[in-house]
């Protein structure tokens, strides 16, 4: 009885297991290999040859490389803090009963929704020093213009700043549902002993909802990390290469400089380093 | 009442309607925040090349449907359309197949390690998809399927499948056990009691998960930009056509973005109930 038990339950699991064995491990053990090789699809046909540890010794002395890595450490902070903290702020907000809370909540995760290129796209409108609606409110109380995408210190502030926009409602989706499912228990305690509406919220309910919060921390983090789409079409990875993440370098490596091998070296190794650390964290987030 | 009294009433009420007021003045501050790219993309596209850049924008402008005129006479419009839908629906039907009994074992069958499975999933739903497409682009490549939609389905497949692993679980667990347990006594097989009782209960959940599939799948661009080619592309590559060298045509973007927006759009209005209960289940019970 036992065993087949757990042959039905292998049973379902296999196809699934196969099939992303067959789609993404046997990739995975290839682009090992590649990476031990020089491939340029430009020059000889893309044929492979064989180069050691050369593509690992280039990434590790590469300034543009390191340069990426802190690009990407630097969105992934500056997104995840601004985004938990707002995220906390505005569930705190609305953590109260209103009319048309239903709908006021519908429409704040819209930005969740929108296909990724077209919101970079309208952001890029929104910031254009001249014709931008960003550039113009500014220059109503500041005076003069205002470039954040062609400034290499303000690009990845806009960057972040479109990340916030539509995925702080990620957060907020989360945050408010877990807040809703909460026991009413604890919160008619903390009102006996005389705590007040901002007590409530800061003191008892957040404090109780911490897994959900870590958890969507954690998701955004993965998701910061392999942001492409509003890169791609706001900066390019400019100015300089002020915005260019890992994942947008070897992008550029693989597609516009066709050497696969090199940028497949840089994947892996942002592929590694991510993968391994996250899905600890997620691990531990889930035992908690 | 004592004077004292009325004038103490009276405070109340002022001082609660403030709050009032400055509670819907901020709530609709937050809301212009996170609407407005919406707003603007959709009335851009019913504007003339004129209005859309005028500043201060516009609020009152003459409607004009040219821009959607140019966006569905540009060669192929349908065919990117639907060179989508397909890019969407397949991988999302079989990331379902696939991915809905696998997630049914992990939650409720006696599996000898779940969690190594689950993890599995889980390190596939987090590494780049940039790391599978640099190998598979050659491997495509070599096969000489490049530039055809099955590539693109391949890598939504393999995108599809996490994600159902990933999401579905939490709604399995929620069901009770006498029930399964009820049936097996009964002496229905595992299959039996998975396909008559435990499928209809989770039916809403799969509708779901798979509304959800079809939004990753319609709004990816970076597989979709890197594999297809000019009769295989997406609609999302199709928009970023309307950059071009002599500059942007944003009337025939925002019309071509409004387009593949508003199907999502609605998805998401249908799902987020939904939604949020499993990441937030996903959250404590992993």
């Amino acid at each position: 009885m036992k065993n087949r038990n757990r042959m039905a339950a292998r049973a379902f699991a296999l196809p699934a297991l196969v099939t992303m064995i067959v789609i993404m491990i046997v990739p995975f053990l290839f682009s090992i290999y590649i990476s031990f090789n020089d491939v340029n699809l430009l020059e000889n046909g893309g044929k492979f040859v064989w180069a050691g540890i050369k593509n690992y010794k280039t990434f590790f002395t590469d300034s543009r490389a390191r340069n990426s890595v802190v690009v990407s450490l630097k969105f992934l902070l500056g997104a995840l803090a601004v985004e938990t903290a707002l995220g906390i702020a505005i569930s705190a907000f609305l953590d109260r009963r209103f009319h048309f809370k239903g709908i006021v909540r519908a429409l704040i995760i819209v930005p969740m929704f929108m296909t990724p290129v077209v919101s970079g796209l309208i952001w890029r409108a929104f910031f254009d020093p001249n014709a931008g609606i960003v550039s113009y409110v500014y220059q109503l109380i500041f005076h003069h213009k205002l470039d954040m995408l062609g400034s290499t210190s303000g690009a990845l502030w806009a960057l972040i700043i479109v990340d916030m926009w539509q995925w702080t409602p990620f957060m907020i989706l989360l945050i408010m549902a877990s807040l809703d499912g909460l026991s009413e228990d604890a919160v008619e305690a903390a009102k006996v002993e005389g705590a007040n509406e901002l007590q409530i919220i800061t003191r008892v309910k957040i404090p109780m909802i911490k897994p959900t919060i870590y958890m969507a921390m954690m998701i955004r983090a993965i998701d910061a990390l392999k942001i492409f789409d509003a890169i791609f079409v706001m900066t390019k990875g400019g100015p300089g290469s002020a915005t260019e993440t890992m994942n947008m370098y070897s992008y550029v490596v693989g597609f516009n400089f066709y050497r696969i091998g090199y940028a497949t070296t840089i994947s892996f190794i942002f592929t590694m380093v991510v993968t391994v650390v996250l899905s600890k964290l997620m691990q531990r987030t889930n035992n908690l | 009442m004592t004077k004292e009294a009325i004038d103490l009433h009276r405070k109340r009420v002022i001082k609660r309607t403030v709050r009032r007021i400055l509670f819907w003045f901020i709530l609709a501050l937050i809301l212009l925040f996170f609407m407005a790219p919406l707003i603007w993309l959709v009335s851009t596209s019913f504007k003339n090349y004129i209005d859309a850049f005028a500043m201060p924008p516009k609020i009152i402008f003459t409607p004009t449907l040219e821009n959607y005129i140019t966006v569905f006479n540009k060669a192929n419009f349908f065919n990117y359309m639907k060179n989508s839908i397909i890019c969407a629906v397949i991988p999302t039907a079989i990331g379902i197949l696939l991915g809905v009994p696998c997630a049914y074992s992990i939650a409720m069958l006696k599996l000898k390690d779940p969690k190594k499975l689950s993890f599995f999933f889980l390190s596939a739903r987090i590494a780049p998809p940039i790391m599978s497409l640099l190998p598979l682009y050659i491997i495509f490549s070599r096969a000489g399927i490049l530039g055809q939609k099955l590539p693109i389905i391949i890598m939504y497949t393999l995108m599809c499948i996490p994600i159902v692993v990933w999401l579905m679980p939490v709604y399995f667990r929620e069901l009770p056990v006498e029930l399964r347990e009820a049936a097996r006594v009964d002496g229905c097989s595992e299959f039996r009691v998975f396909w008559n009782i435990v499928l209809p209960l989770v039916r809403g959940a799969i509708a779901a998960t798979a509304i959800y599939c079809i939004i990753t799948c319609w709004n990816e661009f970076l597989i979709a930009l890197v594999l297809s080619n000019k009769s295989s592309q997406t609609l999302p590559v199709t928009v970023t056509s309307f950059m071009t060298f002599q500059g942007t045509q944003w009337g025939p973007l925002t019309a071509a973005g409004t387009i593949i927006m508003v199907p999502m759009l609605l998805f998401g209005f249908i799902i987020q109930k939904s939604f949020a209960k499993g990441l937030a289940g996903g959250a404590v019970k992993g």
